[in-house]
């Protein structure tokens, strides 16, 4: 080796040294370089901060849009919603959809497996996959979601479905005689006009309407679906509207003191 | 003769007698000394975590304590606490007394370490020469606990300690003789004293050949201290831990203590040779304090300070250097630090003979060439350095570099 390369060789690495130090300065003295999260602690950075934009949290419901369609009930692989509710007649302490009562909607977070199918295909895009993580719960019962409280699903809660669950028979049974009565009167007018065409009865929209399916008059019409099974995920985060606030409908109005229920883990689904 | 110079003597006055004198040196000396090592462990060892964790965009420690300041306590219960582990085959009393020796030969070195004018253990004659000489002492102990562990990795981080003191002590012995030939003495007070008054009067101001002397003896501290980029002997990514592959639990925290304790030695002693030892650089503030009490307190905030930026530039370099090749360290050893370490050598003394420094600037300090030529080279590095910081901040900014190379 040359004096020269030898020399070079010095200056060189004392040039690199110095250049390196520079660098690893800037960032000693920078705190705003830091990454690190300090989950859990006081400190604490917003969840949008280190959550990417399609992440798959815990669901958020839009109450107002959902039209109580048990698609996404339908669709879940682990069956992990349930949901209750009618399009039929407003009943004390429902939440308001889009044209339905809703008395429960539940999410078991102990089965969920955050696949997203349950929010691909809703037609009013009004089931999403949240930013928050943190389900951790010290029992199972408390990992059960309440999408319409946003809170741990309560025995409260199991109280105040059972007893919407008669109040939705009753206001759906009462729909049914004023459907029929509607009907019988329309029947009777019809055959009024044109006697022989009286029995067209049967032909009739069914009487004993399943909830959920033909939508109630003035509801909106659901999207007929192209396909029930997932297609191709459409980008979920872009459409991701901010977490709605919790149901500014009337809560529900406490019932009395509960009857002894059998203790029902679920609430009954239609 | 010099009058004695040590906090014992200050304490017990001239007429104490031996036996009266080591008791006192024990009590003075021993226990504060042993308790400051300690403390030199528990602030660096927290120090590196926090430097380490910044230079690396994270945060370190941050639960236990202020800032995760007791962490380190934490983690010495937790060693304290752990099961003492000896390998089968291993030589159980040289395992046992390795950790020891290598803590034995950091602590010895703070005999000779001041910590302000009088706060000296021993003032000896030969400071200098003794620190050299236990220097090294750590290294027997790392090569024993090498050689005791019975396993390969061990003994190749041994063997690498031992190749790394031949060739680090060289040019640490030149650096030391170049500063003992401008002071003309061995004694670390000694050395001190000279470089009382303005900041020009360090050592490493005296004249050019002082700073590649400092350079030299810090590159070669860092190979004593195994710390990055010379910690060839415990390299994690080659030899799992090297030579304390096998130990765990207290004997790995004695170890540890006496890497951290070396560091805070070979900063001070840099603090000693080259920037002023307990000085502030400032005369009259020097002067106000005068040698009482207060001047020794004050004294020993200043050259601790002092060693502990040190320490904290050594712990600078290592997150940013990476580690090298034994034979690159052999290398620079021998065939960079040791030539230049002679031409510092010959040409500061020659330096000194050609541009004697005045008796006045010697003690009293004032504005002589010394203070010209100290200005002339803080600016060129000064310059040099602002323009590597610049040019290193117009790489890494993407505008900046499109802006710059069109
Ligand atoms: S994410 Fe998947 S598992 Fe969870 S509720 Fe939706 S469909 Fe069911
Ligand atoms: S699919 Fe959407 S609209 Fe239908 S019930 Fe579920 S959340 Fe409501």
């Amino acid at each position: 080796m040359s004096l020269g390369a030898y020399l070079n060789s010095i200056g060189t690495s004392a040039k690199t040294i110095v250049a390196g130090m520079a660098l690893t300065f800037r960032y000693l003295i920078r705190p705003s370089e830091i990454v690190t999260i300090q989950y859990g602690s006081k400190n604490n950075a917003p969840k949008e901060r280190y959550v990417p934009d399609r992440h798959r949290g815990i669901h958020i419901l839009e109450t107002e849009k959902c039209i109580h369609c048990h698609i996404c009930e339908k669709a879940c692989p682990v069956d992990c919603i349930t949901m209750d509710g009618t399009r039929d007649a407003p009943f004390d302490g429902a939440w308001k959809g889009d044209g339905c009562f809703i008395s429960s909607f539940t999410l078991d977070l102990n089965k969920c497996i955050f696949c997203n199918l349950c929010c691909e295909p809703c037609p009013k895009e009004c089931i999403h996959m949240g930013m928050e993580f943190d389900a951790a719960a010290y029992t199972r019962a408390h990992g059960v979601k309440n999408l319409l409280t946003d809170a741990p699903y309560s025995e409260a809660d199991r109280v105040r479905e059972a007893e919407a669950r008669q109040l939705i028979e009753a206001a759906e049974a009462e729909a049914k005689r004023r459907k029929d009565e509607a009907r019988k009167a329309a029947a009777a007018a019809k055959a009024q006009a044109t006697p022989a065409a009286a029995p067209a009865a049967p032909g009739a929209p069914a009487a004993p309407k399943p909830p959920g399916l033909p939508p109630p008059p003035g509801a909106v019409v659901p999207k007929p679906i192209a396909s029930p099974t997932p297609g191709m995920p459409k980008p979920p985060g872009a459409a991701m509207p901010p977490p709605p606030a919790p149901p500014a409908t009337a809560g529900p109005a406490m019932p009395p003191p509960p009857k002894p229920m059998p203790p029902m883990p679920k609430p009954p689904t239609n | 003769m010099m009058t004695p110079y040590t906090l014992v003597d200050w304490v017990l006055g001239d007429g104490a007698g031996w036996i009266a004198r080591f008791i006192g040196a024990v009590l003075v000396w021993a226990v504060p000394i042993t308790g400051f090592v300690s403390f030199v462990g528990l602030l660096s060892i927290w120090l590196e975590r926090k430097i380490s964790a910044h230079i690396q965009c994270r945060l370190g420690p941050m639960e236990v304590g202020y800032h995760g300041a007791l962490q380190t306590v934490a983690d010495g219960v937790k060693l304290l606490a752990k099961e003492d582990l000896v390998p089968a085959d291993a030589d159980r009393f040289l395992f046992a007394f390795a950790p020891i020796l290598a803590f034995a030969g950091t602590v010895v070195g703070f005999a000779v370490v001041p910590f302000g004018p009088g706060l000296i253990v021993a003032d000896l004659d030969i400071g200098i020469f003794y620190l050299a000489a236990v220097g090294s002492l750590e290294a027997i102990g790392v090569i024993a606990a090498g050689w005791a562990s019975n396993n390969k990795w061990s003994l190749f981080g041994s063997v690498r300690a031992a190749t790394q003191v031949v060739s680090y002590e060289i040019p640490m012995g030149l650096a030391f003789v170049t500063i003992a030939a401008l002071a003309g003495t061995l004694s670390m007070s000694g050395i001190v004293d000279q470089q009382q008054g303005w900041i020009a009067n360090w050592f490493l101001f005296r004249n050019p050949f002082t700073w590649i002397a400092f350079i030299i003896y810090y590159i070669a501290a860092l190979a004593e201290c195994k710390r990055a980029p010379f910690d060839l002997p415990e390299a994690e990514s080659e030899l799992v831990s090297g030579f304390h592959t096998e130990y765990s639990g207290m004997r790995f925290a004695i170890f540890f203590l006496a890497e951290y304790a070396q560091m805070y030695v070979v900063s001070a002693v840099a603090v000693v040779l080259f920037l002023g030892g307990w000085y502030s650089g400032i005369a009259p503030l020097d002067a106000a304090v005068g040698t009482g009490v207060a001047g020794k307190l004050v004294g020993a905030g200043i050259i601790v300070t002092k060693s502990f930026l040190l320490v904290c530039v050594q712990m600078w370099l290592r997150w940013t250097l990476p580690r090298i090749r034994l034979d690159q360290m052999l290398y620079l050893c021998m065939k960079i630090l040791m030539p230049f370490g002679m031409l510092t050598l010959v040409g500061s003394t020659m330096w000194e003979y050609y541009f004697p420094t005045p008796e006045i600037a010697k003690v009293g300090g004032g504005w002589t060439g010394n203070t010209v030529m100290t200005g002339v080279v803080v600016a060129i590095i000064g310059t040099l350095s602002l323009i590597v910081y610049v040019r290193s901040v117009i790489r890494s900014t993407p505008s900046l570099r499109a802006a710059s190379n069109p």
